[in-house]
């Protein structure tokens, strides 16, 4: 399962309003700091949940948005340095590593193909240089499940309107990064590659009323009393959600917290 | 029980190093409308 947490920039999505630099408001230049939380969440397995503010801070830059080589000093800062930044790399191959489900990635990208198109979270009034992380591939081939920093979740994007927009993104001097590097490549910054599938396996034995959940951290999803089921576990937000291996069970998939009702052992 | 799913084995996953060229330019992105 990959371990996700979507980090909006606007006050208007529910981030706390961020002032630095002599009460300066930074929340809508920070789009690459907050596709950095998501970054690091992801490069820590749960384990860093930084504040978008934060990291905006570390970057001590008061002048306009972010770059992603100053999210590769953020992440040094928090001894993760083993994610990749390349600028360029095809964006087809980006895609691929996202595919594999084993990586996150932050992807520059110019706004100006996404503006009124059903993705835009800024109902068509900015064009410019954005910054979004790459989570997972998609429900279908063609999409990947796009963090916006600007939207209020994570959501599919078409790889063809991604593509679109990483290669417009603007390289200043009126030049895109099309015309600077061919078409296909993009800014991409990938974190390290995820830990391996764990085989890990747990018997669970629920001897009391335990409330199950549809994900990690997710919605209530009904309860159980009285059951035995085989289990894996996983780190989410820094806490151990266990998720119900249960096929052709009612509970197959749900999730629970470890608690007194619930007895695990090694399976 | 845990088992190594390479098997001692580099993962074959794993990202390659960035190649050169790369490009100089590290441009910011953009400030975005609050609404």
């Amino acid at each position: 399962m990959v371990v996700e947490l979507f980090a909006p920039q606007l006050v208007r999505n529910g981030a706390p309003a961020c002032t630095l630099c002599g009460g300066k408001a930074m929340n809508g230049l920070n789009c690459t700091c907050a596709s950095e939380r998501m970054w690091l969440y992801r490069a820590s397995q749960g384990r860093l949940n930084v504040p978008t503010c934060h990291i905006r801070d570390l970057t001590g830059d008061c002048v306009g948005g972010t770059n992603l080589g100053q999210m590769q000093a953020v992440s040094t800062t928090y001894g993760i340095t083993t994610g990749k930044l390349y600028q360029p790399i095809d964006v087809t191959q980006v895609f691929a590593w996202i595919d594999t489900g084993r990586y996150g990635a932050h992807l520059n990208i110019s706004y100006q193909p996404v503006a009124g198109s059903p993705y835009d979270a800024f109902a068509g009034q900015f064009r410019g240089n954005h910054d979004v992380f790459l989570s997972n591939r998609g429900t279908t081939s063609g999409a990947i499940r796009v963090g916006d920093p600007g939207a209020s979740g994570f959501r599919d994007w078409p790889k063809t309107l991604l593509a679109q927009a990483a290669g417009l993104l603007d390289m200043g001097g009126g030049a895109t990064l099309n015309d600077e590097a061919g078409r296909g490549k993009c800014y991409a910054y990938l974190t390290p590659i995820d830990p391996a599938t764990p085989t890990t396996r747990y018997r669970v034995t629920f001897i009391c009323r335990t409330t199950l959940y549809a994900s990690a951290g997710g919605a209530p999803a009904g309860t159980v009393t009285s059951a035995s089921y085989g289990a894996r576990r996983t780190l989410h937000d820094g806490l151990w959600w266990y998720q119900i291996i249960a096929p052709g069970s009612a509970n197959n998939g749900k999730w629970f917290k470890p608690n007194r009702c619930a007895k695990i052992t090694a399976a | 029980m845990t088992d190594d799913p390479n098997n001692g084995q580099p993962d074959p996953d794993a990202l390659p190093d960035p190649t050169d060229p790369q490009l100089p330019a590290e441009p910011k992105n953009d400030e975005v409308p609050e609404d």
